[in-house]
């Protein structure tokens, strides 16, 4: 036990706040990828002197990160009047926490091992002059067996704070986006975990974190056998932290911001800091369960070591978070907003019944797996299938009524009356 | 009045088709698209217009390229000298009268000299209200009042913004390489 509390303590420690600056660099990471796929130059002024300290040059404008932060924490908080004040007070908070709470299960840097007997040191409260025996730990702030299902479940409870703030900014705006929220998570909760069911079936009914990552160390990536599955996880993920093209529920330009049109200051900060920390673990999510999590390909590298092996497990668990992470920004950037109708009949009539399919056929494929002609290759082929089987069939499934469509009124010249 | 039915172009989206129907192939496409454009622009290629403005100016590019094109550029007013260095101006209110935002103003004076009757005591032209048509060149008889290329002024006050006779003398003075009488 005393093992593991320490390294979950010292995991708990470097990764909230690699987690917390790299939220502010997410943010002029997303202003440069904003203005690359626009062709523009993006922030690259701003340097460390902020206009106080003797520092020269651009610095690629890196100092804008922290200069927008500074910003932030001196502009005005204001309540508006009419507001509940409790709630409204309380919405923020509860963004934020899940966001915090959710990446606990991630297992950042696979295992680590006390190779030798040591005491801890005299001067530390409580635990000092105990006696350490050799043992290997999770490199995680939390190693339960039930991660996966953690983090569903942690992950959901984000769109509470963004309802709750709707609801008590008693604006018609931020109603109509915690209302869009709601509905969009309901929607998009259910294809995620049917996802992820697949993936723990196909696992061998793993609910571990770390235990899908040796799976896929020893043999290859999920994103290889399930590709399909994969897209429509990473579109669930997508829905579930609001980023574009699902970010309904802010939608600046109908919305003017939606649920946080009223927050300003470090209130506002904090929800835009949830959204960050969601895309991190949803992006770490999505990297457990298809991309191997810290497994790197071609390199056999061995499960257990020292410190240089967790730092190198959690440097390419970074990096594939960060190339995700670049993924989002890049949908954002090229797709528009999807219309709400269309929101719910992707979720629906596409991505639940896809899901159900692969859920169906690759169980099949499970309960056949010692049957001389099985290979993991076939779920591959079911996911083509599926896809090639939506785009055949698809046309011939029945229409749901028409929607916004264009009305004749009497009088105009569209109109069929005349 | 209504649109006649022979103006009306009827335009029908063509039909939408399978691959498109299902989102995906085209969602590469667009995710394709926007790449080549992050490329051209992490490379500063031909693709990228953005210029970082006080390093790099407009004037300083050929003008196929988007520059600016110096000699008809409109910019901040200067009241030319003649060869003694007087002011050019003969107050005749040529410009005054020409100008569509009125912000111009003129105080005229019998002149010290010989070779004209009249000159300007007063000479104020608010730069903020000026709208940078260019008529006060056109209508001046005697070429006293002059637009160059400089753009970029700025001030603290709007009481600054209106440049007097010494000011845009001054400007005179500093443009005169830039652009020749």
């Amino acid at each position: 036990m005393l093992p593991q509390f320490i390294v979950s303590v010292i995991t708990i420690l470097v990764v909230i706040h690699v987690i917390l600056l790299s939220c502010s660099y997410l943010i002029f990471l997303e202003r440069k990828v904003a203005a690359w796929t626009q062709d523009r130059i993006g922030p690259n002024r701003t340097n460390f002197s902020f206009g106080l300290l003797p520092f020269k040059g651009k610095h690629f404008g890196l100092g804008q990160a922290l200069a927008d932060g500074i910003k932030l924490f001196f502009k005005e908080d204001y309540t508006p009047p009419q507001v509940d004040r409790v709630l409204f007070i309380l919405a923020p908070i509860i963004v934020v926490i899940p966001a915090l709470l959710s990446w606990a299960v991630i297992p950042w840097g696979g295992y680590y091992l006390f190779d030798q007997a040591f005491t801890v040191p005299a001067w530390l409260p409580l635990l000092g002059g105990v006696v350490v025996s050799p043992t290997i730990v999770n490199v995680t702030a939390a190693p339960i067996n039930i991660g996966v299902v953690y983090i569903l479940a942690i992950g959901s409870t984000a769109v509470y704070g963004v309802v709750v703030g709707g609801y008590a900014s008693n604006n018609k705006y931020s109603f109509l986006g915690g209302l869009r929220a709601t509905a969009q998570m309901l929607s998009y909760e259910i294809p995620m975990a049917l996802c992820v069911l697949v993936v723990i079936l196909t696992s061998h009914g793993a609910l571990g974190a770390d235990q899908f990552v040796h799976q896929q160390a020893n043999g290859v990536w999920n994103i290889f056998y399930q590709p399909l599955l994969a897209i429509i996880f990473f579109a669930c993920v997508l829905a579930e932290c609001n980023r574009a093209p699902f970010d309904l529920a802010e939608a600046e330009q109908e919305l003017v911001g939606g649920y946080h049109t009223e927050y300003s200051s470090m209130k506002w900060a904090l929800f835009f800091l949830g959204e960050y920390i969601h895309m991190i673990t949803g992006a770490g999510f999505f990297t457990l369960l298809f991309l191997g999590g810290w497994d790197l390909p071609i390199i056999q590298e061995p499960l257990i070591g020292g410190l240089g092996l967790v730092l190198l497990k959690f440097i390419v668990f970074a990096s594939k978070i960060l190339v995700l992470l670049f993924v989002m920004m890049w949908i954002r950037w090229t797709l528009p907003r999807f219309r709400f109708d269309q929101l719910m009949r992707l979720a629906w009539r596409a991505l639940i019944p896809l899901a159900l399919l692969i859920l169906l056929a690759s169980g099949f494929l499970v309960f056949k797996q010692h049957a001389k002609w099985f290979s993991p290759w076939l779920y591959t082929a079911v996911n083509i299938g599926a896809i090639v089987l939506a785009a055949v069939i698809g046309p011939f499934l029945p229409q749901g009524p028409p929607m916004n469509r264009k009305v004749g009124l009497a009088g105009s010249r569209f109109s069929p009356v005349v | 009045m209504p649109i006649a039915d022979e103006d009306l172009i009827v335009i029908t989206p063509t039909a939408i088709k399978r691959s498109e129907s299902t989102f995906l192939p085209e969602v590469f496409m667009g995710l394709g698209t926007t790449f080549k454009h992050m490329l051209g622009s992490v490379a500063r290629g031909k693709r990228n217009k953005a210029m970082e403005y006080p390093e790099e100016r407009r004037e300083d590019i050929p003008v196929e390229e988007g520059g600016l094109y110096k000699p008809n550029y409109r910019g901040v007013h200067r009241l030319n000298r003649d060869e003694d260095g007087r002011v050019k101006c003969v107050a005749c209110f040529m410009c005054q009268t020409a100008c569509p935002a009125h912000c111009i103003h003129i105080e005229g004076a019998a002149s010290p000299w010989d070779d004209r009757e009249k000159y300007p005591i007063k000479f104020d032209l608010d730069e903020l209200r000026c709208i940078y048509c260019g008529m006060c060149e056109e209508a001046c008889p005697v070429d006293a009042i002059e637009l160059t290329p400089i753009y970029d002024i700025v001030g603290l006050t709007r009481q600054e913004m209106i440049f007097d006779k010494e000011k845009l003398l001054a400007v005179y003075d500093k443009t005169i390489e830039a652009k020749p009488m």
